[in-house]
């Protein structure tokens, strides 16, 4: 395989599998706030959640890098510890961890919601804690959705690139992922059959992630028939 | 669970790698990086982009050790900023009238003028090769036919996809497939490109990289390119 080929497709996928990691805890949490209906400010939280879903990415990018740049308010706390996160392999990973993190929590709110809450409520009576319900009754319930949620997180985070442009550049080797190959592919003259490999690459991702999504949103639904 | 959080800290600690020289280089001196890093004495690695997007990246903390610049302009942007600690013009360049092979072939700027080149693809004002073009056409009421595009290599490509019908880029990029100069701005009127070395962090192995750029075997690699050295 071309070597800057398995280099982007690497990065794409250190930085979608970081990106998880970072977002899977707060993304269980909201979940299950904007599952309940009790939960009060779910119109906003939910508002907030999907911002990056319709924002233009170039703008959360931007956003991020006045946010964690030298200046930012957080940045600037982070350049106190000795790290940097705008234009490094980090910048990659924050990017993605905010455009996927709408797709994880809606898929997993969606498993949340199609549970029946009576069987949390049994292990409450039985004497469980609620998190000790949430944890042991409603969340493996809910296995197939949150994978299901993880694919789908984890595919936005591969096709991450408006957010990531601004905020990482393109630096090959660390920041350069497969979406930046392919524009700064395209924009150099004679390199279609590069440019082919690479669309063939990125298609066959999504395809393979959509597909194995459906069929743990198929799984899920079959719990809930139970 | 777990497995992943592991596989990223491993993603992360492999990533975050450290001691390798960055060097920014101008989308213009693409074609010669590959020969420039099997002859360094140090690797390096490369973000080739328009000059002005680097140095708006560099201003906002990307972590270059170098950049090479197409233009004085963005070198002064920088140092004003005390971005540069030490900068040396390295090379010279020749801004070029590109058409398609086979098509019409204009002569000087009043043929391409009165010719059928409705579209002109030049780089956005702020890149380098753009301010270059939109000076060497000024005074022949083109503007309007212009083709803005995020880099000179971008515009040649759009000339050679077909969306343009003529570039202004540099004499270098006629190595294109299917493009042919028509003619050179190289008269002493027209704007001389001149390519900056900037050395932007000082390291041991930056410096080293930064001394080899001017020297003759590095010279003699972007000649093979097309580039000319300075009188």
């Amino acid at each position: 395989m071309e070597p800057s080929l398995l280099s982007a497709l690497l990065l794409s996928a250190a930085a979608g599998a970081a990106a998880i990691a970072v977002d899977l805890l707060p993304a269980i949490l909201v979940a299950r706030l904007l599952s309940r209906p009790t939960t009060r400010g779910r119109a906003l939280l939910s508002s907030l959640v999907h911002l990056p879903i319709v924002l233009p990415p170039v703008v959360t990018g931007y956003l991020l890098l006045l946010l964690l740049g030298r200046n930012g308010p957080v940045g600037s706390l982070l350049a106190g510890i000795g790290v940097q996160i705008p234009f490094t392999f980090l910048a990659c990973v924050v990017a993605a961890a905010v455009v996927s993190f709408p797709f994880l929590v809606g898929a997993l709110r969606a498993a949340l919601e199609s549970l029946d809450p009576r069987l949390e409520g049994l292990a409450l009576t039985l004497g469980d804690t609620p998190l000790r319900a949430f944890r042991r009754v409603t969340l493996p319930l809910a296995a197939p959705g949150l994978w299901a949620s993880i694919v789908l997180g984890f595919a936005r985070a591969l096709g991450e690139f408006g957010a990531t442009v601004v905020l990482a550049g393109s630096l090959e080797g660390e920041t350069r992922t497969l979406s930046l190959a392919v524009y700064g592919i395209l924009d150099r003259p004679g390199q279609e059959g590069r440019a082919a490999l690479f669309c063939l690459v990125s298609v066959g991702l999504a395809v393979v992630s959509l597909v194995l999504y459906e069929w743990l949103l198929t799984r899920q639904k079959r719990r809930r028939a139970w | 669970m777990s497995r992943i959080v592991l596989l990223a800290l491993a993603a992360l600690a492999a990533c975050g790698r450290t001691g390798e020289v960055t060097l920014f280089a101008a989308a213009s001196l693409g074609e010669a990086l590959p020969d420039l890093r099997a002859a360094a004495p140090v690797a390096f690695k490369t973000s080739l982009e328009a000059t002005s997007t680097l140095a708006r990246q560099v201003e906002r903390g990307a972590p270059a050790d170098l950049l090479l610049s197409a233009d004085s302009l963005w070198k002064d942007y920088l140092a004003s900023r005390g971005l540069v600690r030490e900068a040396r013009p390295l090379l010279r360049n020749v801004l070029a009238l590109l058409v398609r092979e086979g098509g019409e072939i204009p002569r000087d700027r009043e043929a391409l003028r009165r010719g059928a080149f409705p579209r002109i693809a030049v780089a956005e004002e702020t890149v380098p090769a753009g301010r270059y073009a939109r000076a060497a056409l000024a005074g022949l009421g083109l503007e309007e036919r212009f083709f803005p595009c995020r880099s000179a290599p971008a515009a040649v490509w759009a000339l050679q996809s077909g969306a343009a019908d003529a570039c202004v880029a540099y004499a270098t990029d006629a190595r294109a497939p299917g493009v042919v100069v028509a003619f050179l701005f190289d008269a002493p009127s027209d704007p001389a490109v001149v390519y900056w070395a900037l050395l932007l962090r000082d390291g041991r192995e930056a410096r080293r990289l930064y001394a080899w750029l001017s020297s003759a075997e590095s010279m003699a690699l972007f000649r093979l390119h097309g580039f000319l050295p300075l009188d």
